[in-house]
């Protein structure tokens, strides 16, 4: 068990590695010079070698790596180029808004698609199977930005329900901010939802049609103990990994919802990075972005162990 | 007012629907498309505010074919600024055409080199198009859909030179990219971007031998000379007006139009004004 727990976190660094590595090429590859963004369109060539000479963005590649390397070993992200603080700062400030809108985004996403999987799968071939499964569909085609706008200006600015945009005030309390967060959260988990009922319905089915479901009918157990002890628990585990995917989904796509949104989260500083080329903070979130989705592989890995004894003794 | 806070929203469609809804009481930068909505809010107002900054397609007076005064001239002749200001902001009320960078009341109007301006002379276009020696070279207009009154510029611009034979493409990229690449002589012909209003003339980038397209000929630099030299206001503005024939002329970049931005504002703030970068002293609400 140790072992398979240790090689998991030995996985989890040769991984974080590679993606540092790689996010540090590609944002020195891609054409764009941080300094004429950051001097406007009127600047001229020598306006823009000269900052770029003041930031020590013209240092050779090699030197930039292996400082951006020494850094990160450190839990240093660097300073951001254009906001004048450091990456962590920026990322911590803005973390607890992403935090929140991707755990109530996951929270609706799990609380629907699973238990509408469960109902569609246990009646299946009915109308109601039929109805709820073309929804998805429907549901699954809707891009995350024209639900966002669609949010925008039904609820929120037609009926007044929600607020448009933003988080709220400085002095906001939690209850203000997370009635700012539904309909972000709404758009986040649609698609999320989707994924999840097609996954379980799928699963479900087939645990529902094996020999051991038939002989707890014949036993006489509740529906309810059939479906919920039974074939749940051992439909679980793709179930698992597709919820791992959304939560990770969640944090990497809060960039579309919170640009729509005019949140100012985490996704909305690395979209503004990318168009303004500050590297510090391009790679500083895409390396957090990136170890967050293997922290919550591992995760799920782990939970594996707990719930489907197979792997369990397969572990040890 | 006690307070003003100032909230980034990324998203025009959001800025205008937090306006009209109340969250906010100023929205800026709006898209043009917003107009008719704003002007039908019982709780909105539209203000336009003028002057505007001024849409450029700048060529490239180092190499290739624009590097040649009558191909350039050409370019000129031929570009409809009408269809390409109303391709790029959709209603008239957005955008003002007129030879000068500058209107009344500013000291530095000027018809100086009208003649070359906004020609759409098909027949004269190909006359300088073969004078120039054009053998048929690539036309580059970098440009970017980041700001899609660029792209949308650029478009019409481009099929403005087919008609003449001039063989336009446009290169396509996110506006950082338009940024770097533009230092490069080698691998464009011309782009379109903007350029904030300046009340001063001798502010506008274009009149900088370093900026890109790199306009630099003595004529120019002897008439900004004699224009950077003189203090007196009624002087500079007659002086003014050699720089700004000569850039008419020499054609380095096509002044395309004045553009204008859309600004919601909530009828019940008192006291704000629609000049460019407005502030926001004695508003009330």
């Amino acid at each position: 068990m140790l072992r398979f727990v240790l090689a998991r976190l030995s996985g989890l660094v040769i991984v974080m590695f590679l993606v540092a590595t790689i996010v540090f090429v590609i944002s020195r590859v891609i054409p764009g010079d941080p300094a004429a963004v950051m001097l406007g369109a009127a600047a001229t060539a020598e306006d823009a070698a000269r900052l770029k000479a003041q930031l020590g963005l013209d240092a050779p590649l090699l030197q930039q790596y292996i400082r951006w390397i020494a850094q990160l070993l450190q839990f240093d992200l660097g300073q951001s180029i254009f906001l004048g603080q450091s990456v962590n700062a920026a990322l911590s400030e803005r973390a607890e808004l992403t935090v929140a809108l991707a755990s109530l985004g996951l929270a609706m996403a799990l609380a629907t698609g699973i238990p509408v999987g469960i109902a569609v799968a246990v009646w299946r071939g009915t109308l109601v199977d039929r109805m709820l499964n073309s929804t998805a569909l429907l549901a699954a085609s809707l891009p995350v930005f024209w639900i966002g706008l669609i949010l925008i200006r039904y609820p929120a600015a037609k009926f007044g329900w929600f607020p448009v945009s933003g988080y709220g005030a400085p002095d906001a309390s939690w209850r203000e901010k997370l009635h700012h967060l539904v309909l972000p959260a709404v758009a986040l988990a649609l698609p999320n939802s989707v994924l999840l009922l097609r996954t379980t319905r799928t699963s479900m089915l087939d645990v529902l049609s094996a020999d051991y479901v038939r002989t707890a009918r014949a036993k006489g157990l509740s529906p309810w103990t059939i479906v919920m002890k039974h074939a749940l628990l051992n439909a679980i585990v793709p179930i698992l990994t597709v919820s791992g995917v959304a939560a990770a989904y969640m944090v990497g796509s809060t960039t579309v919802t919170e640009t729509v949104f005019g949140l100012p989260g985490i996704g909305n500083l690395v979209v503004s990075a990318v168009l303004r080329r500050d590297y510090p903070v391009i790679q500083g979130t895409l390396v957090v972005i990136s170890g967050i989705y293997v922290i919550l592989n591992f995760f799920i890995d782990m939970l594996y162990l707990a719930v489907d004894p197979r792997i369990r003794a397969g572990a040890r | 007012m006690n307070e003003l806070r100032f909230v980034p929203v990324p998203n025009a469609n959001t800025r205008l629907e937090g306006v009209l809804s109340g969250q906010f009481d100023v929205a800026d930068a709006l898209s043009s498309e917003f107009y008719d909505r704003v002007k039908a809010s019982e709780r909105v107002a539209p203000f336009v505010p003028k002057p505007g900054g001024w849409i450029l397609l700048v060529m490239n007076t180092k190499q290739g074919p624009t590097a040649n005064l009558a191909f350039r001239q050409a370019v000129q002749a031929v570009l409809d600024h009408d269809s390409i200001m109303l391709a790029a902001f959709g209603n008239p009320d957005f955008f003002a055409i007129h030879p000068g960078l500058y209107q009344a009341p500013s000291p530095f109007v000027s018809d100086a080199g009208a003649n070359a301006f906004n020609r759409k002379d098909l027949a004269r276009a190909k006359q300088l198009l073969d004078q120039s020696g054009y053998k048929g070279e690539s036309f580059r207009i970098i440009t970017s859909q980041q700001y899609d009154f660029v792209y949308k510029a650029a478009l019409v611009a481009a099929e403005n030179l087919r008609q003449i034979g001039i063989k336009a493409e446009l290169v396509t990229m996110d506006w950082a990219s338009v940024l770097e690449k533009r230092n490069d002589p080698a691998i464009w012909e011309a782009f379109v971007t903007f350029h904030g209003f300046v009340p001063e003339p001798a502010l506008f980038t274009i009149l900088n031998p370093s900026y890109a397209g790199w306009w630099d000929t003595p004529a120019k630099r002897a008439a900004l000379d004699r224009f950077n030299s003189i203090v007196d206001p009624a002087a500079r503005a007659q002086t003014w007006a050699e720089v700004q024939r000569l850039f008419l002329e020499e054609a380095p970049t096509v002044q395309l139009g004045e553009y204008y931005s859309l600004v919601g504002v909530s009828k019940k703030v008192q006291g704000y004004q629609p000049i460019p970068l407005a502030p926001f002293w004695n508003v009330s609400k």
